[in-house]
């Protein structure tokens, strides 16, 4: 039991050491993560701006819809001075838990945009999940 | 010296060493680089340019940011170019093939002056495409 306890201190001790030394944990890479729900009608869109205040990854994640596994339009762009959104990718997602788009960007204002791709035929309600730097 | 003389001597002293720790706040002149989009609806094999002034030298960057057509992101390549106004063309110093991106695709160091930026297409569009061009200059 002493052994043991001794040896406990010892590594105690030498944890102490290593950080008196100057080694510290690996840095935390912060991610925003906002959330944007809506209807889409029909033939409809509708899109919501976001900046990024450093370069980086933004992942757009279409995390519900209602009625469930309706596919739906699912873009990244930049928003046009007459608020719509200039979409530079876009995809035809259902509902998941993974990120359905991607692009990486600079620091500047952009815009998620969900739409109608033809699949929609009755209002449905969505939520998407923007992740970014 | 009058014990007033003192006091007011004192005084002084203590006012100018308070008024150096007083920091003097700067106004917020300093200008950031000014960020202009594009856009417009480009038919197929034509060509469509903008002009814009720089009035201070540095660094233009431009980005093809979209290219839609109904309102659905395409993935054509279109040729994107700066340069100056030359007659009623553009005449393009750099210019490369891109599809629609979020980063940078091209940088042009400029002096103060006249520019514009070009798109084009070169690859033969099958229908009239709308785009968005992002030209950020100082």
């Amino acid at each position: 039991m002493r052994i043991r306890i001794a040896a406990i201190c010892w590594v105690a001790l030498l944890a102490g050491a290593c950080e008196d030394a100057g080694i510290t944990s690996p840095s935390e890479t912060t991610i925003d993560l906002n959330t944007f729900s809506s209807i889409i009608n029909p033939g409809s869109t509708a899109s919501r701006e976001f900046t990024l205040t450093s370069g980086g990854t933004v992942a757009i994640t279409l995390t519900t819809t209602a009625p469930s596994g309706v596919a739906l339009g699912l873009g990244i762009g930049i928003p046009r001075s007459s608020g719509s959104c200039a979409l530079s990718a876009g995809v035809e997602a259902v509902a998941g838990g993974a990120a359905q788009i991607a692009m990486t960007a600079e620091a500047a204002t952009y815009c998620a945009k969900v739409y109608d791709p033809g699949t929609v035929t009755a209002p449905t309600t969505f939520t998407i999940v923007i992740s970014r730097p | 010296m009058t014990v007033k003389a003192i006091v007011g001597v004192a005084l002084m002293l203590a006012s100018a060493a308070c008024s150096e720790e007083i920091e003097t706040p700067t106004s917020a002149t300093a200008t950031g680089p000014a960020t202009v989009l594009f856009s417009g609806t480009l038919q197929p094999r034509t060509t469509r340019f903008y002009s814009f002034t720089l009035t201070t030298s540095g660094t233009v960057s431009a980005l093809l940011a979209s290219v839609e057509r109904n309102g659905v992101p395409a993935a054509n390549l279109l040729e994107i170019g700066i340069g100056s106004p030359a007659g009623t063309g553009c005449a393009v110093t750099i210019s490369a093939n891109v599809s629609a991106s979020l980063i940078p695709q091209l940088r042009y160091d400029a002096a103060e002056g006249t520019y514009c930026v070009r798109v084009a297409d070169t690859e033969g569009l099958s229908a009239p495409m709308t785009f968005t061009i992002r030209v950020i200059h100082p």
